[in-house]
């Protein structure tokens, strides 16, 4: 084979990738649906016709209309601003969370996977018995003790999700450890701290990054999911799991938008980033394709 | 007397395999058994023995790049065992001793360039100040190894066998080192390849006064560029001799059916010993001679004493029972 | 690593996670803010009065001590005492403890069920109508919030076609539990021959049993098809197929026992979700388990129940664990640990 076959190949290997997550219709049908709502986030307040807290007596638990989108609640508030805004809440915590949560895992996954011997042993027991208490266990008990609140949710959701992310990094960083490039690195006199970074980390990183985005779903499911049983986001936040709290008592009643429109919402934004995530998993590591 | 540049004493590594209670290993590979060498400055020492004999994990104990079980390496006088990182780096024991590896597609990570991977070394090693003397370095380089400049944007993939080996050959001269180990530098290249390497490995030696320890399992290489041959069997010394005497004087019957099966065999390109059958299991070594069970000239005495390294004559050292000085 | 060997190991972790457990629980009352003893008595006593509670209560020891206890009366089956109601809280769990697991056993199996059902069929039908579908379907059970779905649910098939009671819990108003019964509502109706009962119990465990299981079986659809997809392209399901072997039999007897496999590797990741879902499943239908008893406690700042509640659950986490590391082991004996 030439080299500039090779080259060939090589170009044609990155379309490939492209192309795979084109053809890939429900993948980007993910990214556009988390595009949207990203965008919704950040230009909330353009977008929310009214502010999201105004309270108005004169129009309680109006159904739907010309006037009001999604409808309003029992003070009056315009729900469709309320769900924008709770865009913004479930948007940030999830990506505080998922963010640190990543560091945190990429951090210590890959130090325990390259120290490895007792050191690696001790920390991924620990993770295991992290990985066996469920999150909703573990913000109760912070819950329990810090009171509810944001700050309690993003703690608990960080408690419970960096584990993940540490065992994919470890696994990879201790096949990595094996290869060739990285002895190759300590003979021209690398230190280890120099490996991780420049050669184990830019390979890492894809795996942990489709994990990641996995769990940014996840992590919007359980924000609404604490904030819908009391433990999570407080009153008067617009956020999608409170608002439907909030709505609950009355879908007896026939009250239907107040539970239906935050919850949508949460289901287009959690359906988005698990069809990203295929998708991006698909690119990254086709023997894993479901 | 002219001291070796290099050299070992007893040089041994085990490999723990499987784990039990407590993490306790169940079994030892015996990889690399009391090793002694000698390594002469200027000089091209070749290490022959067939697949799995323990011909890597010496380079990799010798370049500091595995911790031996026990015994010593002295590098000019100095006793680089016990240094640890901090150690090797402040004495520029890495500088010093570089390695070429096997498989250069494996070496070279796969998403940096060329240029990243030559410029590497000088700077984890602080070599230079300005970014204008690297670059300088790196075409003085490219040059010494007759590759061309273009293939710096490059990514290791799109670069053939030989240029990736060049390539690594060009990291292991960028730190000007005095010795350099070569594991079988040419074993995953192209017979027309090969021999391109080998001259320019040779002619880099004269040129920049490198000291080798070439790794093969291949006489004719060895035959070829080396100073003297030491052969190895189940991770022990079994013979060491002149290279140029090699073919004419080796004693060990290992040594002998290896030249046998390369003198047979060297029609067909390829050649390995495939005419012996598996050496037994580095993990249950058998009482005597290692070699027994395959020697076709053993004796009684070989399956219960262990044969030592005995000096035969000036330079020919060999471990065998019928083999004796007379 | 021969089995034995590999369940002791198991085992010691198990034991790991129910000290970890014990040490959460034991750490979690000493860093609430509050005196647990000023708790016990009226908010107008006085200083010696909660001195001697606290004397009597342990809380002048050492930590170590303390800790100590609290195993002691652990293992001695004491969960704690349960403020707001005013019972113990290993009561409280034996009255709560049927209404979940009735709920979460029939979720699973329900979910197993038709889980594996329908992904047997997305497999063989791979890339047609009913794969399609069913992926649209299973999306959807990993995406909606179960809270969510319970409420929609309630306002379709309650308040619009009443075919369901409204969402008092397990029984309607009107209804009482049988008394000195199992506390399984349908097994004990059935025994006393309480058709009315029956009825009324089945109705209402309808929706929450169905909206439980719809994530599970979500999950177990889609680990059910990748599993059977691996499977099916290994050489010995072609060999079978080539042999004339017809292909529901190659299904059942040789897909199956093997495709299952992940589904059963999961179970631990499934436990979780399901404590997880107990909890919002049993407070959008009003339902009287732990769950969201649970819940209660930790808006009424009653921390012996939320003790016991952590506690409880490592125990079930570890004994479920361990049953899945055996079935496995039937399953597979050639598995290497
Ligand atoms: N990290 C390790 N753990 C356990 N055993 C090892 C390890 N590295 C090498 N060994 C064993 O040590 C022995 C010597 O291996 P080594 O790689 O040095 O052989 P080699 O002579 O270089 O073979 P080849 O010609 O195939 O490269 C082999 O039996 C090998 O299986
Ligand atoms: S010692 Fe004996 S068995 Fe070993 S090589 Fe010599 S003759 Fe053969
Ligand atoms: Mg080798």
């Amino acid at each position: 084979m030439t080299r500039d076959t090779r080259i060939q190949i090589d170009k044609s290997k990155q379309s490939h990738r492209k192309k795979i997550f084109l053809s890939n219709k429900l993948s980007v049908v993910g990214a556009t649906i988390v595009f949207v709502f990203i965008l919704i986030a950040i230009l909330g307040p353009l977008l929310a016709p009214i502010p999201p807290d105004e309270i108005n007596y004169h129009s309680i638990l109006n159904s739907p209309s010309r006037a009001h989108y999604f409808g309003t609640d029992r003070y009056g508030r315009d729900l469709f601003s309320r769900v924008i805004y709770g865009a913004r809440t479930s948007l940030s915590i999830g990506f505080i969370v998922v963010i640190f949560s990543t560091l945190l895992g990429l951090a210590i996954g890959t130090v325990s996977g390259y120290l490895g011997g007792n050191i690696d042993n001790f920390i991924m027991r620990f993770v295991d018995l992290l990985m066996a208490f469920p999150s909703v266990i573990v913000a109760m008990v912070l819950a329990t003790i810090m009171g509810g609140g944001i700050k309690t949710l993003i703690i608990a959701m960080l408690v419970s999700s960096w584990t993940g992310t540490a065992r994919i990094a470890r696994g990879e960083t201790l096949s990595l450890k094996q290869s060739g490039y990285v002895t190759a690195t300590r003979g021209i006199g690398g230190k280890w701290s120099y490996i991780l970074f420049y050669h184990i980390l830019p390979n890492v990183l894809p795996p942990v990054l489709v994990s990641s985005t996995l769990s940014f779903g996840n992590v919007i499911l359980n924000t609404a999911g604490l904030s819908f049983i009391g433990i999570g986001v407080q009153p008067p936040i617009s956020e999608w799991g409170l608002i439907i709290s909030e709505g609950r008592q009355y879908i007896v009643s026939g009250q239907w938008w107040l539970v239906f429109f935050p919850g949508l919402a949460i289901m287009l934004t959690v359906m988005g980033l698990n069809l990203l995530g295929d998708g991006l998993r698909d690119i990254f590591d086709p023997r894993q394709r479901r | 007397m002219v001291k070796p540049i290099l050299s070992t004493c007893k040089l041994k590594k085990l490999f723990p395999v499987g784990r039990g209670v407590w993490n306790k290993p169940k079994a030892y590979v015996n990889a690399l058994d009391k090793v002694d060498l000698d390594i002469m400055g200027c000089t091209t020492f070749g290490l022959l023995g067939e697949s799995g004999c323990g011909k890597t994990t010496l380079a990799q104990l010798i370049t500091r790049l595995q911790e031996p079980t026990s015994g010593t390496i002295w590098y000019k006088g100095h006793d680089i065992t016990k240094m640890k990182g901090r150690d090797l780096r402040e004495n520029r024991i890495y500088s010093q001793i570089q390695i070429v590896f096997q498989n250069p597609a494996e070496v070279l990570s796969p998403r940096r360039t060329i240029d990243f991977l030559l410029k590497e070394p000088l700077k984890i090693n602080k070599v230079y100040e300005k970014e204008i003397e690297i670059e300088q370095k790196i075409e003085e380089l490219l040059d010494k190894v007759n590759l061309r400049p273009e293939l710096l944007t490059r990514f290791p993939h799109q670069l053939s066998g030989g240029q990736q080996q060049r390539i690594c050959i060009a990291r292991a001269l960028s730190l000007n080192p005095d010795f350099i180990v070569l594991d079988e530098p040419t074993s995953a290249l192209d017979v027309s390849v090969q021999a391109k390497i080998l001259n320019l490995l040779v002619e880099l030696q004269q040129k920049e006064r490198l000291t080798y320890l070439l790794v093969t399992h291949d006489i004719r290489v060895a035959e070829y560029i080396c100073t003297d041959i030491a052969v190895m069997y189940l991770g022990e010394i079994v013979e060491i001799l002149k290279a140029e005497e090699f073919r004419q004087n080796a004693k060990h019957p290992y040594s002998k059916l290896l030249i046998e099966s390369a003198n047979t065999e060297c029609e067909e390109k390829d050649f390995d010993l495939k005419v012996l059958d598996d050496p037994p299991s580095p993990i249950n070594l058998p009482k005597g001679c290692r070699f027994q069970a395959r020697c076709p000239v053993s004796i009684p005495i070989c399956s219960t004493i262990h044969p030592e390294l005995k000096k035969i004559s000036d330079g020919t050292k060999c471990r065998c029972h019928r083999v004796t000085d007379n | 690593m021969n089995f034995s060997r590999y369940l002791l190991k198991r085992v010691v972790f198990m034991l790991l996670v129910l000290i970890g457990a014990s040490i959460v629980a034991f750490i979690l009352v000493r860093v609430v803010p509050g005196d647990p003893a000023r708790m016990l008595l009226p908010p107008q006593a006085k200083q010696e009065d909660v001195d001697r509670v606290r004397i009597k209560m342990g809380l002048d020891r050492p930590y170590i001590k303390q800790y100590l206890n609290y195993l002691k009366s652990l293992l001695e089956g004491d969960l704690g005492f349960s403020y707001h109601t005013g019972r113990t809280v290993v009561e409280e769990f034996k009255l709560r403890l049927p209404a979940t697991i009735e709920l979460s056993l029939l979720s699973l199996g329900f979910a197993a069920l038709v889980g594996v059902w329908l992904g047997i069929i997305s497999a063989v039908h791979k890339n047609g109508l009913i794969d399609h579908a069913s992926r649209l379907f299973s999306i959807g059970g990993i995406s909606a919030p179960g809270f969510w779905i319970g409420l929609l649910c309630i306002y379709i098939f309650y308040y619009k076609l009443s075919w369901v009671p409204a969402p008092t819990g397990r029984l309607s108003l009107t209804k009482e539990v049988v008394a000195g019964g199992s506390g399984f509502l349908l097994f004990d109706a059935l025994k006393n021959g309480d058709w009315d009962l029956f009825k009324d119990a089945f109705m209402h465990l309808l929706l929450p049993v169905l909206v439980l299981s719809y994530s599970f079986l979500a999950m177990i659809c889609r680990l059910t098809r990748a599993g059977m997809i691996e499977v099916s392209q290994q050489d010995y399901i072609k060999f079978a197929k080539s042999c004339g072997v017809k292909t529901n039999k190659i299904i059942w007897k040789y897909s199956l026992k093997n495709g299952i496999k992940p589904v059963l590797t999961m179970l631990g990741m499934f436990l979780a979700q399901l404590i997880g879902g107990v909890v919002f499943i049993e407070t959008v239908f009003n339902w009287p388990g732990i769950g969201r008893y649970a819940v209660d406690s930790i808006n009424f700042l009653d921390y012996g129940p939320i003790q016991g509640f952590i506690i409880f659950m490592a125990l079930i986490y570890v004994l479920i664990n361990l049953a899945v590391d055996l079935i496995y082991m039937a399953i597979d004996p050639r598995i290497q640990y």
